[in-house]
């Protein structure tokens, strides 16, 4: 049920201002502005990305069966909003399990998940084997980059395995004994060592007795616990925190091409000129503006928007609900543009 | 020149294995001495060696064209777990970047693998033909033929391809070869004096059962009889994921062996995993779909079982060939219902695209190119809602009829012609595949011995053995098999299953 409670939460925060699409966006963690501005506006950041690998499908299959549970209706409706029935609200407030969200950092940690995890389940492998003098394991992971990092590590800690071994023990001891026993159960299931491979999701499912997606959500949760441990206890730790150094990208949330954008802006061209230059529609540009707007709290916007102008969206705003754009257009009036007031949802607004 | 005595003791520095299998080094000695050899040889007798051998001790690169793009990486993965790093398999997986920088590096591989169309590309062809080859292998050397059962086109300019890549010596390999085949391998190869190795591919140590019953659920309650009375590894193959899954769940229920389904839809750390718990005794029963097994090395399989049809008489054979690899006896079981082969013509239909598809494809390449708008792979798979296997179909024929270069598109042929060819080729693929079934199913109706009916495509006689199959008179309790009592360990706490795995000693910690 933990995906159950993540959809449930999603939509709660969401209020019905939302379509499904819209949910899906936010847990499969797209980039696109839209999802970035909708996971600040509604406070829901900590599930951004939670779960990569659903697809559209399955997260169909999903919301069919929690209509079917009775947890929510009318997903199928024209207006495609999930709405959440009495039933499904009380049980999102008394689930017995539901703190389990507060694990999560979805925004925070988006990619630093991945590269932690799949570090750590090589590094232990790699490790382990090399301990035991046999090194003709077939590698869990077969991520290049993942590899190259490793090779470095073991390189660089050759004579001293066992104590690194000893040492990767205690920084995830630390965390784990935080968690519910069947947590840290899980998560040490999915590790692989010397002669011993570690579950696969479904086997994990299979033994804990929860679904497919359930543990997907559930380990990303665990992860994002140790790192955030990791970050604000560091002086405990001594091996893992490596492992989260020398990412393969250096702005954790931007898009690649918003990030082009926002180098040319600092060059000094106005939006105009940028989507001159990069050949593209100036809605694409005002696109980018918002996004690095969502990323970066300190982004001034007042030569976008000015102050007035700030100030008459921001009531238009405090009046409207759910808030949809045009809701908020209507009230406001054809001088100000979509672009102005996603700007200022996107530097004040959080639901 | 290699002295040949010295290659067990090769085999052994290279491999860690201590002796080659039947068949294996006559191969070898004469790859070494530069002669074109067609080698016939049953699957799981470790045809790979024929050639990676020679490759580590030629002067020269050695070549490999293989169809089967799974299988390439996974040797290459293997080899390089041996420490043999100067290995590479080129296809269409790499994307561009990746492939440049092979192409950089070429001349520092000793082992190159390719699949069949980046053979169609002459660039490819001419950075192959700049480089200093010893030996030119062909694996699954019977899609030569449009005899065998998987013809491919492709590999029909084989021929022409290695002589403009300066005439290497050649090495057919095949598992299933006719001698219709093999005559027709070595005229496309142009080789008509190649030295033929041929090793029969019936094993004796296999026993047939196939089992017509009433209804799905007789299959479960069937494997579950089987598993009762056989111990050892076990594989049941499915067509269908959903049904390898839910029936991998009953199994465990019913019968208290670890079983664990292998299928496409697995993450890639899952599918390691997978495989690998059942190469270290940590699973007893896979469940699985044609994916598996493809490069699986596991010699003490016991029992095969096939839930349902498999899609032709090859795949049977390589299938159940995955039993008793090390010679004891196994069991092979197929279970039939009436209609299980609707399955499999369905499946046809959905890995090769429809005429209608294949015409829009082609539509909208054209558009995209018009408006000047570059290839997205996602937005052609989603607009034209595509298969995974579709696409693959779609990728190499629009490569293959140049429609596509390096992922750009390049639409100035003739595309009436281009689109008529493909979808000729779609018809072919689809009745193909309907008569694989037909076939398989012919055998499960006959009367007749199973072996003779399963091998007579592919050898002129099959060994008698006993037992040998139900039509001959086998009945579970003529198989003897023992019966092992293993000791399972008992299930840790997760604080020492933490300890036990980063190998901490208990007192070491504190």
């Amino acid at each position: 049920m933990y995906f159950q409670y993540a959809v449930l939460h999603v939509c709660m925060h969401m209020q019905h201002a939302r379509s499904y699409a819209a949910v899906y966006h936010l847990l499969q963690g797209k980039k696109s502005i839209q999802t970035l501005q909708d996971a600040k506006l509604f406070q829901v950041g900590e599930m951004y990305g939670i779960y990569k690998s659903l697809n559209m499908q399955a997260f169909y299959q999903q919301l069919h069966q929690m209509e079917a549970d009775g947890f929510v209706k009318n997903t199928l409706s024209d207006m495609k909003v999930i709405q959440i029935t009495e039933q499904g609200r009380q049980w999102y407030q008394s689930w017995q399990h539901r703190d389990f969200i507060r694990l999560l950092h979805g925004i925070d940690y988006d990619r630093k998940e991945r590269i932690f995890s799949l570090r750590l389940l090589l590094l232990i492998q790699t490790l382990t084997n090399s301990c035991m003098g046999y090194m003709s394991f077939i590698p869990v992971v077969d991520d290049e980059a993942t590899a190259n990092w490793v090779r470095n590590f073991y390189l660089q800690t050759k004579n001293r395995q066992s104590q690194v071994l000893a040492q990767i023990h205690n920084d995830l001891l630390l965390p784990l004994k935080k968690l519910p026993d069947e947590f840290a159960a899980m998560f040490v299931d999915r590790l692989t060592g010397y002669q011993s491979y570690g579950q696969s999701i479904p086997q994990l499912a299979e033994k804990y007795g929860l679904t497919y997606h359930d543990v997907k959500v559930l380990l990303t949760a665990i992860t994002h616990f140790i790192i955030h441990q990791l970050h604000f206890r560091q002086e405990d730790f001594k091996v893992l925190p490596l492992l989260l150094k020398h990412p393969e990208k250096q702005h954790t949330t931007l898009t690649n091409t918003a990030n082009y954008t926002y180098q040319l802006y600092n060059q000094g061209y106005d939006l105009k000129e940028i989507a001159r230059i990069r050949k593209l529609k100036i809605n694409t540009i005002y696109d980018h503006i918002v996004e690095i707007c969502l990323s970066d709290p300190t982004f001034p916007i007042d030569q976008f928007v000015k102050q007035h102008d700030q100030q008459l969206i921001q009531q238009a705003i405090a009046q409207t609900s759910p808030l949809k754009l045009k809701t908020i257009k209507d009230k406001i009036g054809d001088d100000i543009s979509y672009f102005q007031i996603r700007l200022v949802l996107a530097k004040y607004e959080t639901v | 020149m290699v002295i040949t005595q010295d290659l067990e003791k090769k085999l052994y520095d290279y491999f860690h294995i201590p002796s080659f299998r039947k068949g294996q080094k006559e191969i070898i000695h004469d790859v070494l001495q530069g002669k074109d050899v067609l080698g016939v040889l049953p699957t799981g007798s470790g045809k790979s060696i024929c050639y990676q051998l020679p490759a580590m001790l030629l002067r020269g690169i050695t070549i490999v064209v293989s169809p089967l793009i799974a299988l390439m990486i996974d040797q290459v993965k293997k080899l390089k777990a041996n420490h043999f790093k100067r290995v590479v398999a080129i296809n269409s997986f790499l994307n561009y970047k990746q492939k440049q920088r092979v192409y950089q590096q070429l001349p520092y591989y000793k082992l190159i693998y390719v699949s069949p169309e980046m053979l169609q590309q002459s660039s490819f062809i001419d950075k192959l033909s700049k480089l200093d080859i010893s030996l030119f292998v062909i694996d699954e050397a019977h899609c030569i033929s449009q005899w065998g059962y998987e013809f491919r086109p492709d590999y029909m300019r084989l021929g022409e391809t290695i002589q403009k890549i300066g005439n290497p010596p050649v090495l057919a390999l095949s598992a299933t070869a006719t001698e219709e085949v093999q005559a027709d391998i070595m005229q496309v190869l142009r080789r008509p004096t190649m030295v033929k190795h041929l090793y029969p591919i019936d094993k004796p140590n296999l026993v047939f059962k196939m089992e017509e019953v009433d209804t799905q659920a007789d299959k479960l309650q069937r494997i579950i009889e089987l598993l009762h009375a056989i111990d050892g590894p076990t594989l049941v193959y499915f067509s269908s994921r959903q049904l390898a899954e839910s029936i991998a769940h009953d199994i465990s229920l019913r019968t208290g062996k670890r079983t664990a389904a292998y299928h496409g839809g697995l993450e890639q750390i899952d599918r390691i995993s997978i495989q690998q718990q059942f190469m270290h005794r940590q699973l007893d029963v896979v469940c699985c779909t044609s994916a598996f097994g493809m490069g699986i090395d596991k010699s003490d399989i016991r029992l095969i079982i096939h839930y349902h049809l498999p899609s032709d008489i090859k795949s049977y054979i390589q299938e159940a060939g995955r039993a008793g690899r090390d010679g004891q006896s196994s069991l092979c079981v197929l279970l039939y219902a009436q209609h299980d082969e609707q399955l499999l013509y369905q499946l046809a239909e959905t890995e090769i695209p429809a005429d209608q598809v294949i015409e829009q494809a082609i539509c909208l390449l054209q558009n995209w190119q018009m408006q000047g708008q570059s290839f997205s792979r996602e937005n052609f798979i989603h607009l034209l809602d595509l298969s995974e296997s579709q696409w693959h179909f779609m990728q190499n024929q629009l490569e293959k009829h140049g429609m596509m270069e390096e992922g750009n598109i390049n639409m100035q042929m003739n595309r009436e012609n281009a689109a008529l060819a493909i979808k000729r080729y779609a018809k072919y693929r689809r009745d193909q595949k309907k008569r694989g079934v037909q076939e398989m199913l012919s055998i499960i109706h006959s009367k007749t011995c199973r072996r003779k009916n399963l091998y007579k495509h592919f050898q002129s006689n099959y060994t008698y053995v006993d037992p040998c199959c139900d039509r001959c008179g086998f009945s579970l309790t003529d198989l003897n098999l023992p019966k092992k009592h293993e000791v399972r360990d008992k299930e840790l706490q997760w604080e020492q299953k933490l300890r036990q795995l980063l190998l901490v000693e208990r007192n070491w910690v504190k």
